[in-house]
């Protein structure tokens, strides 16, 4: 099951490229991912010592530079999706799904962080080998599948290095602590199994919520809301610059509202 | 009578604690959350203010949510309606959170608090804004002019609020609908200027003063006076109503150019930069906002007759606005909440409910210290406790008196070093007032260079304010509003004269202004003592305050909170009284930062 998800993303991944501001808000996803792990990793390696340590620096200021990469990608795609200028959406600019860069690193010292679930070393790299190579698998369908695109040509190969790198140092860890105690591994294997599995279900769960909603609320709005809203511009009943008409518009001789109980039990 | 003010769901939520018209309690829940701009359901902040007040959920007479939820979702489908086909994206989204959450706020407020359903109760958007500025001053009536982004529908309200015996009285004189809107208006701009909309408008605000009004006659173009409203917005420049990605239309880019592209970095530059027209189309906005402000005051004036107003909503952030219009505008008095925000709704809300039972707030100064109290106790913790290795490398130092706490810490700042300054209860509102401050010297070469670039990681064109001793305000400052009202909680700008300009470089702008916090012994003893002793240090009265906190990181409320920052911001010493923490760098290896304007971070 943990793959299936990345081949998904990839197969879909010409589709995203072709338009700009979805491959820009998937880019955007990437450099996120790619921020979230290296302050993950960076709060762990705060707790290693020695060549631990360092290869787990390295690895969180290589994930800070991937970061970057992608960011600076997704500004070139689309500007103005990459920046979240979510305009002002009905005035509520409220879809804002990217976290700030230091909320994200508030979230990775959150409880639910890989860091604090999985709080040993050899649980926590064989997260991070089956993370990586989930990454790994996802840019190498990105860019044999986007072979046109120039810059999936040359951009994903140079973050391809480090993966494969990630991969590599990840799994040797959490081998030589395998190795260690094979007993209590294995049940660590099993709680990196089940930490993934949820993850995935949550995933899954939220896909179906959103792709459901999605073609539900497409249906409704060129079946319904478009007819109906031609209609009455027809009848000259829904204008764009006059919404509602009430009493208070503009200047009026005052108006009293009654603050009793029927007032504050209105939504 | 017990009542919880909630505000969530849309920006910044928070939650505040109203017993018999008194504000015992108040603070955004990103404070307690740690995650900037926190819209979820404030529970953390709930239960603070429960906690503070010593009661539980169920002993509460009323939840008060801060606007009418419904009202906004029909103004929502209203929207579709008109500009269907044109807004399916908007529509999607919009439809999407609203049935996840937004339209089972009464359930999920009850459920979460459990409290019975019938004790959930709903303020309106702009009334919650207006009772927040009216009922924390003393003033029998006064009028109320409520200028935000967007309520339920309206983004303007005309009013007057009157106290009267056995209920608040309130009076509707005129309103604009969405999608007309200053709030909304200044927002598609901010995003044109390349700024991230909700956040990015301090930016444009500092930006305009290094600009020349070039471009008032076009900007003048997007705003019409019809004869029978106060105003509306020339919708062929706008699309903030059915686009989700962008609030103006290429009609806007024919009349002001290409908008900026917020992938580059906006560096301080000289003529005919990119720089120079992002600022010159801010200071024109500045000017057309004013002028729209100034016509809608008018306004207010003649159709109430008050000669107090209250001024409230996203808009009454602007400082600039306000000290120009507390000075030149038609009332005598101009009464600010200090979050005149949609997170001062929520204490709005619950005031407004107490005052329509007729229950007021006892007559005296407002206090904004409603926040989180730092106590002795929490530090005592965090010296002690070296299991997380996390307090390894600080170094504590525990004075034994006032004076001496005081003595330090001027003369740290003397020597020029930046201290994180906590004390008391946290600021209700954006602004650092002396509780949660980083503090330091106004007069030192490249001072706010060093702290944009170091402490703030933030662009240099933005200045910092300074905290100024009350009584030595007039010697140093200009144009200070009538009874420095305003400048008590840091809500309008002044002019630094001309012979302090030199002394107090690092909090005065490019056109002399600075938004300067006059500060009184009532309104934090102990800042006044450090700030008295380092001007007879250094013959300065006057110290640089900006807010603790991190780049993206909600202003710091508990200790350990500012421990953390103080170690990742590299401050050279921490005080909280009686504690002075130097303290170790923090080692967690971090992408380094770009020094240079990123909008979205
Ligand atoms: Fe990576
Ligand atoms: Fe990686
Ligand atoms: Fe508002």
């Amino acid at each position: 099951m943990i793959y299936i998800r990345e081949f998904i993303a990839g197969l879909i991944s010409p589709a995203v490229v072709l338009s700009k501001p979805r491959f820009s808000r998937q880019l955007l996803k990437f450099a996120y991912t790619e921020l979230y792990t290296s302050y993950d990793i960076g709060a762990v390696a705060r707790r290693q010592e020695g060549e631990v340590r360092e290869a787990m620096e390295r690895h969180a200021s290589d994930e800070g530079r991937h970061y970057k990469i992608f960011k600076e990608w997704a500004q070139r795609v689309a500007p103005y999706t990459a920046s979240h200028n979510n305009g002002v959406n009905f005035g509520d600019p409220d879809g804002v799904e990217q976290p700030d860069r230091r909320s994200v690193r508030w979230s990775a010292e959150q409880e639910a962080a890989p860091n604090r679930r999985l709080p040993e070393l050899g649980d926590y790299m064989l997260y991070i080998f089956l993370s990586e190579s989930r990454a790994v698998i996802q840019f190498k369908l990105y860019q044999w599948l986007n072979r046109y695109d120039e810059r999936c040509r040359t951009w994903i190969p140079s973050v391809l290095v480090d993966e494969k790198r990630h991969v590599a140092y990840s799994l040797h860890y959490a081998w030589r602590e395998f190795r260690r105690a094979p007993l209590a591994r294995i049940r660590g294997a099993a709680r990196v199994a089940v930490y993934i599995a949820r993850q995935d279900l949550v995933d899954l769960s939220k896909l179906i919520q959103v792709g459901g909603s999605a073609v539900m609320g497409s249906l409704f709005y060129f079946l319904l809301v478009t007819p109906y809203g031609f209609g009455l511009r027809l009848l000259g009943l829904a204008r764009r610059d006059r919404l509602r008409r009430t009493e208070t518009d503009g200047p009026v001789a005052p108006q009293r509202v009654q603050l009793d109980s029927t007032y504050w039990a209105e939504q | 009578m017990k009542v919880l003010g909630l505000s969530s769901h849309f920006h910044d939520s928070a939650a505040a604690l109203v017993i018999d018209g008194r504000p015992i309690a108040a603070s955004q829940e990103e404070r307690f959350s740690r995650r900037k701009g926190d819209s979820s359901l404030p529970i953390r902040a709930a239960s603070f203010c429960l906690e503070r007040g010593g009661i539980e959920a169920t002993d509460l007479d009323a939840v008060v949510f801060y606007e009418k939820p419904f009202r906004k979702f029909y103004r929502i489908v209203s929207t579709s309606l008109a500009n269907a086909p044109g807004g399916f994206r908007a529509f999607k989204g919009a439809l999407h959170s609203w049935f996840e959450s937004k339209l089972w706020i009464k359930s999920e407020i009850a459920k979460a608090l459990g409290v019975p359903l019938d004790r959930v109760r709903f303020s309106d958007h702009h009334l919650s804004h207006a009772a927040a500025a009216f009922l924390t001053h003393d003033v029998p009536s006064a009028a109320t002019l409520v200028v935000d982004g967007v309520g339920e529908w309206t983004s303007t309200t005309l009013g007057r609020l009157s106290r009267a015996e056995g209920a608040m009285v309130y009076d509707v004189f005129g309103s604009v609908d969405f999608p007309h809107s200053l709030g909304l208006l200044y927002s598609a701009l901010t995003a044109f200027l390349g700024f991230r909309v909700n956040e990015g408008e301090y930016k444009v605000m500092g930006l305009a003063p290094y600009g020349q009004p070039r471009f008032v006659p076009e900007l003048r173009q997007l705003i019409r006076h019809p004869d029978d409203g106060l105003f509306e917005l020339d919708l062929r420049y706008f699309s903030h109503d059915r686009s989700v990605t962008r609030g103006w239309s290429a009609e806007l880019e024919r009349l002001l150019g290409p908008p900026r592209n917020p992938g580059r970095p906006l560096r301080l530059g000289r003529e005919g930069t990119e720089f120079q027209r992002c600022a010159d189309i801010a200071a024109s906005l500045q000017v057309v906002l004013e002028e729209e402000l100034l016509r809608l005051f008018e306004r207010a004036r003649e159709l109430t007759g008050e000669s107090v107003l209250c001024y409230a909503g996203g808009v009454a952030l602007n400082c600039v606005a306000n000290g120009k219009l507390a000075r030149e505008g038609p009332f005598s008095r101009l009464l600010i909440h200090p979050a005149s925000g949609d997170a001062g709704g929520a204490l709005g809300a619950a005031l407004a409910y107490c005052a329509s039972h007729g229950i007021y707030r006892p007559a005296g100064a407002f206090s904004p210290f409603l926040g989180l109290d730092v106590s002795s106790a929490e530090f005592a913790g965090l010296t002690f406790d070296d299991s997380g290795s996390d307090s390894g490398s600080d170094s504590f130092q525990r004075t034994q008196s006032e004076d001496e706490f005081v003595e330090h810490v001027a003369q740290a700042l003397a020597d020029d070093e930046v201290v994180g300054w906590m004390q008391g209860g946290a600021e209700w509102g954006p602004r650092a007032l002396g509780a949660r401050s980083i503090l330091a010297r106004p007069d030192s070469p490249g001072q706010q260079r060093r702290l944009n670039r170091m402490v703030k990681h933030r662009e240099d064109f933005r200045p910092f304010a300074p905290v100024v001793l009350d009584e030595w305000a007039e010697e140093l400052f200009e144009g200070l509003c009538p009874g420095r009202e305003l400048e008590r909680h840091m809500l309008a700008t002044v002019t630094t004269r001309k012979a302090w300009r030199g002394r107090l470089a690092a909090v005065t702008h490019v056109d002399g202004s600075a938004r300067v916090q006059c500060l009184r012994p009532c309104d934090g003893p102990l800042l006044h003592r450090v700030l008295a002793r380092f001007h007879a240090l250094t013959g300065i009265p006057a110290l640089v305050n900006t807010s603790f906190n991190d780049a993206g990181e909600p202003i710091v409320n508990s200790l350990d909170d500012g421990l953390r920052s103080a170690r990742r911001c590299g401050l050279g010493l921490l005080a909280a009284y009686p504690h002075l923490v130097r303290p170790a760098k923090d080692p967690v290896p971090v992408p380094a930062e770009s020094a240079t304007l990123e909008p979205s971070a």
